[in-house]
């Protein structure tokens, strides 16, 4: 029984996982607590991510074709496995809820700011649940348009942004003390860059299945470049004010102004944190419902789109009362509730392959 | 259980659908005798005034009496007169061998005809005369005579009206389809481009030819299209649009996934990527298959034209496309929800212009896109003398006068005119069928989310796009899913000495179509002297 008959291609994948990978960062941007080190933060959380995501390259390489829910139940058994699953399930599903409001918060401040949120929400999940619905290929044929997009985009605002460029913003470097730094390191690797373990649903279907391990690292090496360079144009334009901002990056944009000619890019910058923001639900709603129907052994897992996008909207209006809340939970507490999903769950699971033998037939042959 | 009921009253409606229809009968050959056979083709044409029988003897040297069937207007006359002085001769040198049968000698010796070939079964002999073939059939003999001697009155190859071009051929394909399979033909001068003729429809018997060149076609797809037109159940098929929309891979969807065209130029241009053409009889129009979204907004000249001005055409496509279909929603968005967004002397401006006006601005979009729609059909179906009166009072009465009357902003009115243009100014009506029924629920989300509701319709309209195919092709390629190598004929059109290569995902059989390198340079300094 294949629940996705879609094969998807590298260069989609790595795309995808580009605007993944950026997604949520384009507006909550990671580490302005730590000022003008941010992007070393940054960077240190890319460097333990890209070490961190070597467990699921094995993981995935153990297993060939096989998603995270197939495993679990391989090496765990129906049991265990079953509530390791679920424990998977839970965190992408709560992320996808986390990724909406964030996105659909921005919209309803920024953009529409008198519309119920009920509305903003359930008419952004229906985009999501539509493309879910259609299937992996499509998701990475939309993706791959929109990240396309994304990057033109972020080519146009560096260009544009240039005079006001402050090198001195940078200065003084490093003088956050070192356990401040790590902490914001840590946090960054888990978010965003860990949130990448949902692949684990994803990469099982690259028509390529050696290629996995490329994949996973130049889609989590060039979503790390963005992110960085996202981070670091900010600190460039905005400096210390950066924190006094709900949307800092919205913000950048806003002021940029050449001559009176090019101004108003903010439009732009909308409609990109839209699009992005879809990217990454739709991919996160499409693991969960492959994976609520996988664990369930249902036939198609299709059906379950619809009530699992309603779900994840329910909760994701719940989830906050605030902006700031969201802020918060984000900044202080997100990152070690995460960690055990992101990067725990992996590593059990191969931990567990390891000491069963497994897959102990497929290497005899 | 109301649902069981019903269908199990409606089960025998479908059952006897489903019945065959009754020309199914058997198989009846032509009998020996003359007057028998007379009177099957009399009493099956009877009533049809158009059909002429012709009663004569040719003598071999008994005289044996022979019939000629033929439909007035359909045969060429030269044709049938030269069979008939050809057998009336009664001075025939030839004379016939005892034993050979007297249709092989007529065959053989006696009628001047290129194309003639003998026929046993009835029914066909009736399909031949109904296509303008000439039968012949002769006292005592088994088989009868189809002589080919189709002609009929037709329209000549004139220029297409429906894709004018400024520089390239001006020929477009007309109603009958030989003559536009010999435009495609001189044009392809090689044994592989292939015609494969079928027919369809149970009365119309229309001809559909399937055109393509080995080795470059990917033989999958051809075997895709002749699978799908040989699904076709149907009695009639009067234009091509018939074929299409049995053909497509996804009816229910607003765009087209197959690409309509009358231009000869547009065909062979298609065909050289690794397309299928089909052909069809008594209209224009041939159909292409696979199609991509992006080559709706190409036209032949593009590749004509020099690259930069083609290019540059290719881009302005894109924006107009862009701004057919969002431009009244945007409008709408940014006066109703963003105001913030414009600048405040246009903002100031449009505010003042809007002061006197009753409606909201989605209203003023709706009656203006409406009378826009409306002007549009009644300027396509009347003649052209009066088409110019709708246009007088189009823009007098319903532009000037509702400004005037403070029923719609100038501001508006721009807008919808600028619309209009737009989708004008795309080269395929296919691509702005689409744009145009799609720009209404736009407006809608634009009047009532704003920016946010436009993105999500947008977003809608893009997971549509990437999610459909065209034989098998995905209609977004080569930008879903990217192919780098295909962007030199896409966004912009790269010039001719460097495309080396097909599309990626269409002819991949042959890819390579011409050398590398062969970028004009001056002559090197040796080679220039005497």
């Amino acid at each position: 029984m294949k629940l996705e008959k879609g094969r998807i291609g590298l260069k989609g994948t790595v795309l995808i996982m580009i605007g993944y990978i950026y997604g949520s960062t384009a507006i909550l941007s990671p580490g302005v607590g730590v000022g003008q080190d941010a992007w070393v933060a940054q960077t240190i959380g890319l460097g333990l991510a890209l070490i961190v995501v070597w467990v699921n390259t094995l993981l995935l390489a153990r297993f060939p074709g096989q998603t995270f829910i197939e495993i679990n139940e391989r090496v765990f058994g129906p049991y265990a496995g079953k509530f390791i699953s679920l424990l998977f399930l839970w965190y992408i599903f709560h992320l996808g809820s986390i990724v909406l409001i964030d996105h659909l918060d921005f919209v309803r401040l920024m953009i529409i700011p008198l519309t119920p949120a009920e509305v903003v929400v359930f008419l952004g999940i229906l985009p999501c649940i539509y493309a879910a619905y259609k299937g992996l290929e499509v998701i990475v044929r939309t993706g791959q348009v929109l990240v396309v997009f994304t990057l033109l985009y972020f080519g146009l605002i560096t260009l544009f942004q240039v005079q006001s460029y402050d090198f001195a913003n940078f200065k003084p470097f490093l003088v956050t003390p070192f356990p401040k730094l790590a902490w914001a390191g840590l946090t960054a690797a888990s978010f965003p860059y860990l949130e990448t373990v949902v692949f684990l649903m994803i990469l099982p279907f690259l028509n390529q299945q050696n290629k996995v391990r490329v994949a996973v690292y130049l889609g989590l090496f060039f979503g790390g470049l963005v992110v960085i360079w996202s981070i670091m144009r900010l600190i460039l334009v905005l400096g210390d004010t950066a924190v006094n901002y709900v949307y800092p990056s919205y913000y950048a944009v806003r002021i940029i102004n050449i001559a009176e000619l090019l101004n108003r890019f903010e439009i732009l910058a909308a409609m990109n944190y839209i699009m992005i923001g879809f990217l990454k639900v739709t991919v996160l709603l499409y693991a969960a419902g492959l994976g609520w129907a996988q664990l369930c052994k249902c036939q198609d897992y299709r059906p379950l789109l619809l009530p699992l996008g309603a779900l994840m909207a329910l909760v994701s209006l719940n989830n906050f009362e605030h902006v700031v809340g969201n802020f918060e939970f984000t900044t202080q507490v997100y990152s070690i509730y995460a960690l055990p999903f992101s990067a725990g769950l992996p590593f059990l699971v191969l931990v567990g392959a390891w000491v069963r033998g497994l897959p102990g037939k497929v290497k005899n042959k | 259980m109301v649902f069981n009921k019903l269908k199990e009253k409606f089960k025998g409606l479908w059952a006897d659908k489903k019945t065959p229809p009754p020309n199914q009968e058997e198989k009846k050959l032509l009998s020996r005798s003359l007057g028998k056979n007379e009177k099957y083709f009399r009493d099956t044409f009877n009533r049809c005034s158009d059909v002429i029988f012709r009663k004569f003897e040719v003598s071999v040297p008994d005289p044996v009496p022979v019939l000629m069937v033929y439909l007035d207007g359909l045969s060429s006359f030269i044709v049938g007169e030269s069979v008939v002085r050809s057998l009336m001769n009664r001075y025939l040198k030839e004379k016939r061998r005892g034993d050979e049968p007297l249709a092989e000698h007529a065959r053989d010796h006696l009628i001047s005809v290129p194309e003639i070939k003998p026929e046993k079964d009835l029914g066909k002999l009736v399909d031949f005369v109904l296509s303008g073939d000439i039968i012949l059939i002769m006292d005592g003999e088994p088989e009868g005579l189809v002589i080919s001697s189709r002609g009929w009155e037709a329209r000549s190859v004139s220029e297409p009206e429906a894709e004018p071009l400024v520089r390239g051929p001006r020929d477009g394909f007309t109603e009958n389809i030989r003559t536009n399979t010999s435009l495609i033909r001189r044009r392809l001068k090689t044994s592989r481009l292939k015609l494969e003729s079928l027919e369809i429809g149970s009365i119309t018997k229309t001809a559909v030819i399937i055109t393509y060149i080995d080795g470059i076609v990917n033989e999958k797809l051809v075997a895709e299209v002749r699978e799908r037109l040989a699904r076709i159940k149907t009695d009639s098929i009067l234009e091509s649009g018939y074929l299409e929309q049995f053909i497509e891979d996804n009816p229910w969807s607003l765009f087209s996934q197959v690409d309509v065209t009358e231009r000869p130029d547009k065909v062979c241009g298609n065909l050289l990527e690794g397309r299928v053409a089909v052909l069809v009889d008594n209209t224009p129009f041939a159909l292409i298959v696979p199609v991509l979204f992006l080559q709706f907004l190409q036209t032949p000249e593009d590749y004509y034209m020099r690259p930069f001005q083609a290019s540059f055409l290719r881009a302005l496509r894109l924006v107009t496309l862009n701004i057919a279909l969002l431009l009244p929603s945007f409008y709408i968005a940014i006066t109703t929800f963003h105001q913030e967004m414009l600048p405040t002397s246009l903002l100031l401006s449009i505010a003042q212009a809007r002061s006197g006006v009753p409606f909201p601005a989605l209203v003023e979009a709706l009656l203006m896109e409406m009378a826009f729609e409306i002007v549009r059909e009644a300027g396509i179906r009347l003649p052209s003398p009066m088409g110019q009166a709708v246009s007088i009072v189009a823009s007098l009465v319903v532009g000037q006068a509702a400004v005037s009357a403070g029923l719609v902003s100038p501001a508006m009115l721009i807008v919808v005119a600028l619309t209009a243009m737009a989708s004008f100014s795309l080269p395929s009506s296919h691509a702005t069928e689409a744009i145009r029924l799609l720009r209404f629920p736009i407006m809608f989300l634009a009047a009532t989310l704003g920016l946010f509701g436009v993105m999500a319709g947008l977003l809608v309209i893009l997971i549509h796009l990437c999610s459909l195919r065209s034989f098998g092709v995905p209609y977004l390629s080569p930008i879903a899913p990217l192919t780098l190598r295909d962007w030199k004929d896409v966004p912009v059109r790269a010039p001719w000495w460097a495309m080396f290569t097909r599309p990626r995902l269409i002819g991949y059989k042959e890819p390579q179509r011409q050398e590398f390198f062969q970028m004009p340079r001056p002559p090197k300094r040796r080679e220039r002297k005497p």
